[in-house]
């Protein structure tokens, strides 16, 4: 267990993109954190986009407030993106869980379902 | 059910067979858990159907020997060179048994097998009492071992409660469970996921809709989910039985497994299909099923149609079992086949009748096909040989004290099977002899500079219309003196001849020939590399030596493809056909009564300043007809050297279908068989190499 560690970045214009960068456990111990850690992104910034790259463990509760993220963002009309979903573990996660989709879910609306593409 | 007790009998042949390999590897890499569950499962089939077929002694016996390996499995014992010995020895004693159950064989003592498994028991650590319950069957933990169910597939929907998650489950690792099974996918169904705002990032809101195929059984499903069953909601349905009841490959429409999921009315449904365009983007584009839950239900559909379409191919590609016999009259009839249409090809041509000649060409075109394909379906690779010897190397070398590895290559190669049965018995002469004489003992090898191991190599290849079989040692090679002197003790060469090695090396094949000084239980005796030569012979094979004192040997066997049809050369004496195999015959040229006066009465030809014997076939077979002026000499490559056989004619190339002569004429020698041809009339298959022998032992005796 590495813990979990989130560096902010922000950019300075008004309503940019407020970036996440996630590493270590994205685990259910450390998912009232990251749940916290993006809502006060949410609310700092017009586009929030969380970096995997770091991530080291992943379980259910990490993919799952990735989904709730997006559709906040949906509600909220603010953009939001992932990167860093080629790290291997969690393609592994991602790819085990079933989250893989061809269409976005009903919340869908600007298109922007992050589990659509980037694999295979 | 005696058809089920022999098909039992050949499935435990097989197992038998793959327990054997198995076992040898496994002494090689005791590490290897894929071996060692390799072994048990066939053990274990073995027992199991044993069983159910009446074998109990069989079932009983092996039982013991399972249980063994059950702790092997389990990790509570090691792999020892002891254990595989014993299990060896127990496999040959399964396999005794199995002989002796219809009456063929000795039957097995009990005490043998008492041996054994006391043997085994030694071995067992001693621990908790493992011993004492033998009846703690061990079947019931390896569903994968019952063996050949269909695949069936599995449509799962699996909702866990959301504190599932905090009571400690992970819902990946039950998933990754389930991936073990078979081929799965799983589609997670996320509709229920809130907003950030309102989620408990500790629950788990999404449930799952996975598609497995398997053959472990619904029960094996439900093992997955047995700590979790108060946590979650679980329904399993079949949606692809494994075939029991396929109409096509097609799979259900999608409509139709929303509504059987409970996931969309048939009212919907029929109100949608009512209009005609593509149902899911129509189901969607209404908001009466979420997109998520159609893309599931396509994974579904999608999945089926490919299991189904897996099985089709399999189902095609599948192979059938058929007795040997069937295949041998097939072929035989096949020969019937190709000799009346050479009669009628004959026939047609003689005729002058465009309309019978157009059929009589059809008919040769189907009779070559099917000639080639019948002759296929004969035809085995050769590795199931090979794989015999690895027993045979590891046995002899235990016993001769030496440390020797056998490696096969091509094993692959194809050969007709009545050719690779009488191969077995020469290829077991050869490589006796290659351990015994030709490798030396480690001592022996370390002091002139080798690895302590020795190797003997079995390798097979296609070569035309031939197979090469070659056997290579890195032993001490052949004596070429100690044979010399041998052949001229034994009067088989004169004192004064000039040899080239090859034809040295050849002088081990003569009848009762040993240069070994001392006899051992392999080898020594001097019966058996003759007896080699007669069987390569009557394979119309060629076997050849090349040895180096210090370095080793290489026995090379050649044998033509099937012994059923071969290509030939046909030539006429008088009135009388006969027929030489193609693949031994180098060339054809003239002789005139001006070059016999001109040998003195020798039977020598010069052809191209280069002398060659020849042994004229008229003065040979009584043939009393006219001689004509110009004779022909057919020259063969017999056991390294040229001999040439003096016809009337050589009519050309034939495709000779083989008929044994029966047993009335068994004593008669020089030929090997008979044909018939297109007129109808019988040619006489000549026995090339025996003609050569005779003549020579004639001439010696002279």
């Amino acid at each position: 267990m590495d813990g979990l560690t989130i560096e902010k970045e922000q950019s300075t214009e008004q309503g940019g993109t407020f970036v996440l960068r996630v590493g270590g456990d994205l685990t259910i111990p450390f998912a009232g954190e990251f749940r916290g850690a993006l809502l006060d992104a949410f609310d700092a910034a017009g586009r929030v986009v969380v970096n995997l790259e770091g991530v080291s463990a992943v379980d259910i509760t990490g993919l799952q407030l990735l989904c709730s993220a997006h559709r906040s963002a949906c509600a909220r009309e603010k953009g939001f993106g992932v990167e860093g979903l080629t790290n291997s573990v969690l393609a592994e996660a991602v790819g085990l869980a079933g989250f893989r989709r061809h269409v976005g879910c009903a919340a869908d609306v600007g298109k922007s379902c992050i589990w659509i593409g980037g694999y295979e | 059910m005696d058809a089920h007790r022999q098909a039992y009998k050949e499935e435990a042949y097989e197992l038998l067979a793959e327990l054997e390999t198995s076992l040898l590897e496994l002494e090689e890499t005791p590490e290897d858990m894929d071996l060692i569950s390799r072994v048990f499962r066939a053990m274990h089939t073995i027992k199991g159907s044993g069983a159910m077929f009446g074998f109990d002694d069989i079932a009983t016996f092996t039982h013991e020997v399972e249980t063994v390996f059950d702790m092997v499995r389990n990790g509570r014992m090691r792999v020892s060179r002891d254990l595989v010995n014993l299990t060896l020895k127990a496999r040959d004693l399964i396999k005794g048994m199995l002989d002796a159950s219809d009456g063929g064989g000795e039957a097995v003592e009990g005490r043998q097998a008492e041996e054994v498994i006391a043997g085994l028991r030694r071995l067992v650590p001693a621990a908790p009492e493992a011993g004492a319950t033998p009846k703690s069957s061990p079947a019931e933990s390896t569903p994968e071992a019952k063996g050949r169910e269909a695949a069936v597939t599995y449509r799962i929907r699996f909702v866990p409660v959301p504190e599932v998650t905090v009571n400690g489950t992970n819902p990946l690792l039950l998933l990754a469970e389930l991936q073990q099974l078979g081929d799965c996918r799983a589609v997670a169904q996320m509709a229920k996921v809130p907003r950030l705002e309102e989620v408990d990032p500790e629950h788990c809101f999404i449930f799952w809709d996975v598609i497995v195929t398997t053959k472990r059984g619904i029960d094996a499903i439900r093992d997955v989910f047995i700590f979790i069953e108060d946590d979650c909601e679980l329904k399993i349905d079949v949606i692809d039985d494994g075939g029991a009841l396929d109409v096509d490959a097609d799979y259900k429409k999608l409509g139709f497994i929303l509504v059987e999921r409970g996931d969309l009315t048939r009212q919907d449904m029929d109100a949608i299909l009512a209009r005609q365009k593509r149902f899911g983007e129509l189901l969607v584009e209404q908001g009466i099923v979420p997109p998520e839950k159609v893309e599931s239900a396509l994974i579904e559909q999608q999945h089926v149609k490919e299991v189904r379409k897996d099985r089709q191919a399999q189902e095609s590609a599948s192979s059938i079992r058929v007795p040997a016999e069937k295949l041998d009259i097939l072929v035989n009839l096949v020969g019937e086949l190709v000799t009346v249409q050479a009669r009628l090809s004959q026939t047609a041509a003689s005729r002058a009748d465009a309309l019978l000649v157009t059929i009589a060409e059809e008919v040769e075109r189907l009779t070559n096909e099917l000639r080639d394909t019948a002759l296929n379906i004969r035809m085995l690779p050769i590795g199931t040989t090979f794989s015999k010897f690895k027993r045979l190397v590891r046995d002899l070398s235990v016993e001769l004290g030496k440390d020797i590895e056998l490696t096969t290559d091509g094993a692959e190669t194809e050969l007709d099977k009545t050719v690779i049965e009488k191969l077995n018995d020469p290829l077991v002469h050869l490589i006796r002899n290659s351990i015994d004489h030709g490798i030396e003992s480690p001592d022996a090898r370390a002091a002139a500079g080798k690895p302590r191991q020795g190797t003997v190599h079995l390798a097979a290849v296609h070569s035309g219309d031939s197979v090469l079989i070659t056997i290579t040692d890195d032993g001490a090679g052949l004596d070429r003196e100690a044979i010399r002197a041998k052949g001229i003790e034994r009067g088989i060469i004169p004192a004064t001849a000039e040899l080239s090695d090859k034809e040295i090396f050849s002088l081990i094949f003569a009848p009762g020939f040993s240069t070994a000084k001392a006899v051992t239980s392999v080898s020594g005796r001097g019966v058996g590399m003759d007896v080699v030569k007669r069987a390569i012979d009557a394979l119309r094979g060629t076997i050849d030596i090349s040895s180096e004192r210090g370095t080793g040997t290489v026995i090379t066997i050649k044998l033509p493809l099937t012994l059923a049809i071969i290509e030939s050369l046909l030539v006429k004496i008088g009135p009388d056909c006969f027929v030489l195999p193609l693949s031994i015959v180098e060339e054809c040229v003239e002789l005139t009564r001006e070059d016999v006066r001109n040998a003195h009465g020798r039977n020598l030809a010069t052809v191209r300043d280069q002398i060659v014997p020849y042994i004229p076939l008229r003065e040979r077979f009584l043939i009393r007809s006219e001689q004509p002026e110009i004779e022909q000499i057919v020259i063969t490559q017999v056991g390294g050297s040229r001999v040439g056989f003096v016809v009337d004619h050589v009519i050309g190339e034939h495709q000779t279908v083989i008929k044994s002569l029966g047993k009335m004429y068994k004593d008669v020698h020089g030929l090997s068989g008979a044909t018939i041809l297109g007129d109808g009339s019988v040619a006489l298959i000549l026995d090339i190499p025996q003609l050569v022998r005779e003549v020579e032992l004639e001439q010696m005796a002279r």
